[in-house]
């Protein structure tokens, strides 16, 4: 590939630098989407506990 | 009884969205909800990024990926500006409220681009000339929409006392560092849509012409 070639990427870098970013990017994304999901997972366990505890202490059980 | 849940948990979701939206949620719930929001909207850009790359089943599927990656980055991006305008401000606003508003106003945009997600598949396979007007326009309707119902569930949880024009600092810096982010986001991950556009280029695509 000649230099003149290379150089039609974003932000005068190569085609190369670009794909290399969008694969960050990639990367990035299905981390993120990882953590949020545990996140959820985990925030609507904590919110029924804490809905179970509100209950157990109305009734007096607790 | 799985099914009962689920349910409520869209319902909440779609309620939020919709500004029904309840001052007195506590800090682990409105984080719940602002995350399954996140969530939400990604799956409903995934189907508008399938629709307005559907010229080809590649493209479809790279469209179907690209759209949610540029929607998430770009409004992580955009948090911790936003958080940090918010603080030093000074104003009294948890910064939990201002998160949940931003997701409900992604997730509301992200519902506009799924309900104009069938039309744009449909003139994309029937008119040259409308196509790809048609999907941008539906983005910027999107993008509109979504920081409309931002602002709206931002004000619906202003404590009293404070006035809108508190935090509106915050959000209006949301609201540029997200479209800075999301301009050079749309050029990375070009080409979104089968036919060339202005934003293809980025920032230079825009100001070199």
């Amino acid at each position: 590939m000649s230099a003149e070639a290379e150089l039609i990427g974003l932000g005068g870098h190569s085609v190369e630098h670009q794909q290399l970013l969008l694969y960050v990017a990639i990367a990035v994304f299905a981390m993120m989407v990882l953590g949020l999901i545990f996140f959820y997972k985990r925030s609507r366990e904590s919110i029924e506990m804490e809905e179970i505890d509100e209950l157990l202490r109305k009734e007096n059980i607790l | 009884m799985d099914t009962t849940v689920k349910k409520s948990q869209l319902q909440e979701l779609l309620d939020t969205a919709c500004g029904r939206i309840s001052s007195t949620l506590s800090a682990q719930r409105s984080l719940h909800i602002a995350v399954g929001s996140l969530l939400c909207a990604l799956l409903l850009a995934a189907g508008w990024g399938a629709a307005a790359g559907s010229s080809s089943l590649f493209l479809a599927l790279s469209s179907g990926l690209k759209v949610p990656i540029i929607v998430l980055l770009s409004t992580l991006a955009a948090l911790p500006a936003t958080l940090l305008a918010l603080r030093l401000s000074g104003v009294e606003y948890q910064g939990r409220r201002l998160i949940l508003s931003i997701c409900s106003g992604v997730l509301g945009g992200a519902l506009i681009l799924a309900a104009l997600a069938p039309i744009v598949g449909i003139y994309y396979h029937t008119s040259a000339a409308i196509g790809a007007k048609l999907a941008v326009a539906s983005a910027f309707v999107a993008l509109g929409t979504g920081g409309l119902i931002m602002v709206r569930n931002a004000l619906k949880q202003l404590p009293a006392g404070l006035s809108a024009k508190s935090i509106a600092m915050p959000l209006a810096v949301f609201v540029i560092v997200l479209l800075a982010a999301m301009l050079q986001f749309i050029a990375l991950a070009s080409p979104v849509l089968p036919a060339p556009s202005v934003f293809d280029g980025g920032i230079d695509g825009i100001i070199i012409r």
